[in-house]
């Protein structure tokens, strides 16, 4: 240990402290509460811990934005240019300020919930991106279930004939899906199935035609109305978004079945003559799940992200859409307001991932 | 690593990627030989010609044009394999040309990619303290930030006006557009790697043999270079052959998204975005580039996966 020096509020004396105040804590908490204190501790630090993060992201967007030649006031008012109306606006926006004070005011403003007002939409971030954020993650949960439900079929058939027909074929496919340019495959969807069949409209999230004659023919019925003027417009753009996690999920599946189905247990299992079905779907799959379930948190985070291409090549209102869109008008509150709610996503989902190990392995504490 | 490739051959999914990465890095070395056409010549009279449509071109042996005099003394036949666009340039030659941007874009991000990634990953599994908390919230931070989404920021503040004319007079015929997809994409992809690199250095740092490189006085840079990088080549070239799959995919997206390389230079994302609204009345504009593209992506991820079960298969659970 290094020699103590005369400075007594060091780290390591705070930190023996800092337990010894907790341990006191604890000692007074009754035995049945304890995990769940735990678990509240344990989520306070994980939300603790986020806030870096969400700062760093924010500031690393912020920073290419200010760095970033173009003035978006000059853009905003196009060929109507004024220098007073300009130096008005750029004093409103806040653009006059310097690069800290500005970060300084956003920080401030996104703490209150406060995404500030969009430069060319004209109206407040929050709201616009929300509904933009729904669209997105209607789309998201329809790949997520697509791709959970076709990879881990996949992945389990595959693990369970291993070196056979079948297996080969599956991840065959499966690398195939994760080398597809999804943009690619959207656009070879369309033509097929769209313009083609016409089984599937083109593009768009909504009914195309004339909403009221539907109506009328659902007799004011909200689902049946919803279902005919919507779900149509999913099953392509699902189909699409999901491949790569599909792909993705069947491949994990595969190997982490694998390593599973080799343990004893398995081996035990099937002497004492239980079916295969049952070893393989309730004693392998259960402890092949927490890799699956960590890989289908993340990808679950990309696609709420980085949706962009499908939503370009489907016109889908989303929020990878709305941010492009932004980006390329120098809309910057749209921009580090979308970033926030996708950093902010991605912790979260992680954070979701996390306590789902807790429900598939009740070995796993959270500390 | 002798018996390497011999491990590699005994799989035929392996042995299919290596031949397809083989080939196109071959076309991409001899595109100016292998294309019929140059892909930036736009043919007016031939404009969205359907696969195998003849075009004649008269004038001199060196340069046979289409508008030449009909009196002209040569006449040379040729054909658009794959079609033209709606600018009447072939499709071929543009598909061919764009086995070298994407290969290019793709190697050279990796290049930086695995560069930050082992330089992040070793300095943080080796040092460890409040290095590695650093160095790892950082690379938390990059990776909470959709990769996609940062390349698109990056890309955006190169290509406005004023930073596009320094890039066009650095860059000389190439299009400026791939310096911003180099700086995008070796940006963005650096997390994994790092990640296990430093898995790895930390296994690797508490071994005898680094221990006694300790005692015998080594420094710390050539306990790093000499004896911990060395050992971390296995999963490098691993992920390092995925990475270049992974960012030729993003800079066909980006591309199509009309952030990287711009027409008339042709790039498969962009050929895909121009030809994306006459899917219907010239398919072959919009199918055979993207075909390339799957394709390539294809044998790269299969030639990784190969040597990955080769070389490091520990690596399974991770890709």
């Amino acid at each position: 240990m290094a020699p103590q020096t005369g400075n007594s509020w060091n780290w390591r004396k705070l930190s023996a402290a800092a337990s010894n105040l907790q341990a006191a804590i604890e000692q007074r908490i009754p035995e049945w509460l304890r995990p769940t204190c735990a678990l509240t501790r344990y989520l306070v630090m994980r939300a603790l811990a986020a806030i870096p993060v969400l700062i760093g992201v924010t500031f690393i967007c912020f920073a290419i934005l200010a760095a970033a030649p173009g003035d978006p006031v000059r853009i905003v008012m196009g060929q109507h240019y004024d220098e007073e109306i300009a130096a008005e606006l750029r004093a409103e926006w806040g653009l006059d300020q310097p690069f800290i004070v500005q970060y300084g005011r956003f920080l401030g403003r996104t703490a209150t919930g406060d995404l500030g007002y969009s430069y060319v939409k004209r109206t407040e971030v929050a709201p616009y991106l929300a509904t933009k954020f729904i669209n997105t993650l209607l789309l998201t949960l329809v790949a997520m279930v697509i791709a959970v439900a076709g990879g881990m079929a996949a992945g389990i058939i595959s693990a369970v004939r291993p070196g056979r027909p079948v297996d080969y074929v599956v991840m065959l496919l499966a690398v195939g899906g994760i080398s597809i340019p999804v943009f690619w495959l959207g656009m070879m969807l369309q033509l097929a199935f769209a313009s083609h069949w016409q089984w599937f409209p083109v593009s768009d999230m909504s009914f195309a035609g004339d909403p009221q004659r539907l109506w009328a023919e659902v007799e004011g019925n909200y689902l049946a109305y919803w279902w005919h003027s919507s779900w149509r417009h999913f099953v392509l753009p699902g189909f699409t978004l999901a491949t790569v996690p599909m792909a993705i999920i069947a491949r994990l599946t595969r190997s982490s079945m694998l390593e599973v189905m080799n343990l004893d247990y398995i081996r035990t299992a099937l002497a004492k003559g239980l079916s295969l079905q049952r070893v393989v779907l309730v004693h392998a799959l259960r402890n092949a799940l927490i890799p699956i379930v960590t890989v289908i948190g993340n990808n679950f985070a990309l696609l709420l992200t980085g949706a962009v291409l499908t939503e370009t090549v489907f016109s889908w209102p989303g929020l990878g859409r709305a941010m492009v869109d932004g980006i390329n008008q120098y809309d910057y509150p749209v921009v580090l307001g979308g970033v926030m709610i996708m950093a902010g996503v991605f912790v979260l989902v992680n954070l979701i991932v996390d306590l789902t190990y807790g429900l598939i392995d009740p070995r796993v504490r959270y500390a | 690593m002798p018996g390497t490739l011999r491990q590699l051959l005994r799989s035929r999914t392996a042995t299919a990627g290596m031949l397809i990465v083989a080939l196109a890095v071959i076309v991409a070395l001899t595109c100016q030989w292998l294309a019929p056409f140059d892909p930036v010549a736009q043919f007016r009279a031939n404009t969205k010609a359907p696969p195998g449509t003849q075009i004649i071109l008269r004038g001199g042996p060196d340069e046979p044009s289409p508008n030449a005099p009909p009196e002209a003394m040569y006449q040379v036949v040729k054909r658009f394999y794959l079609g033209t666009d709606a600018n009447g340039r072939d499709v071929l030659s543009r598909v061919l040309y764009g086995a070298r941007i994407s290969l290019v874009v793709g190697l050279v991000a990796t290049i930086l990619n695995v560069l930050i990634g082992m330089l992040v990953g070793t300095l943080s599994g080796y040092f460890g303290g409040w290095l590695d908390v650093v160095l790892m919230r950082l690379t938390d931070t990059f990776f909470a930030f959709p990769g996609m989404l940062l390349a698109i920021i990056i890309l955006a503040t190169l290509n406005q006006p004023a930073v596009r004319e320094v890039l066009v007079s650095v860059s000389g015929k190439i299009d400026p557009g791939i310096w911003g997809l180099f700086v995008a994409l070796g940006l963005t992809g650096w997390t994994g790697i790092a990640r296990v690199i430093r898995g790895q250095v930390l296994a690797l740092k508490e071994q005898e043999y680094i221990e006694a490189a300790r005692a015998i006085g080594c420094s710390h840079a050539r306990i790093i270079l000499v004896h911990l990088i060395p050992n971390c080549l296995a999963p490098l070239i691993v992920l390092g052959t995925m990475q270049v799959a992974y960012n030729i995919l993003s800079e066909a997206g980006l591309s199509f998204l009309g952030l990287g390389i711009q027409p008339p230079a042709a790039s498969w994302g962009g050929m895909l975005a121009e030809g994306r609204p006459y899917l219907t009345t010239t398919p072959w504009w919009g199918v055979f580039p993207g075909l390339a593209l799957a394709l390539t992506v294809l044998g790269f991820n299969l030639f990784g996966d190969g040597l990955r079960d080769v070389l490091d298969p520990r690596l399974r659970l991770r890709t």
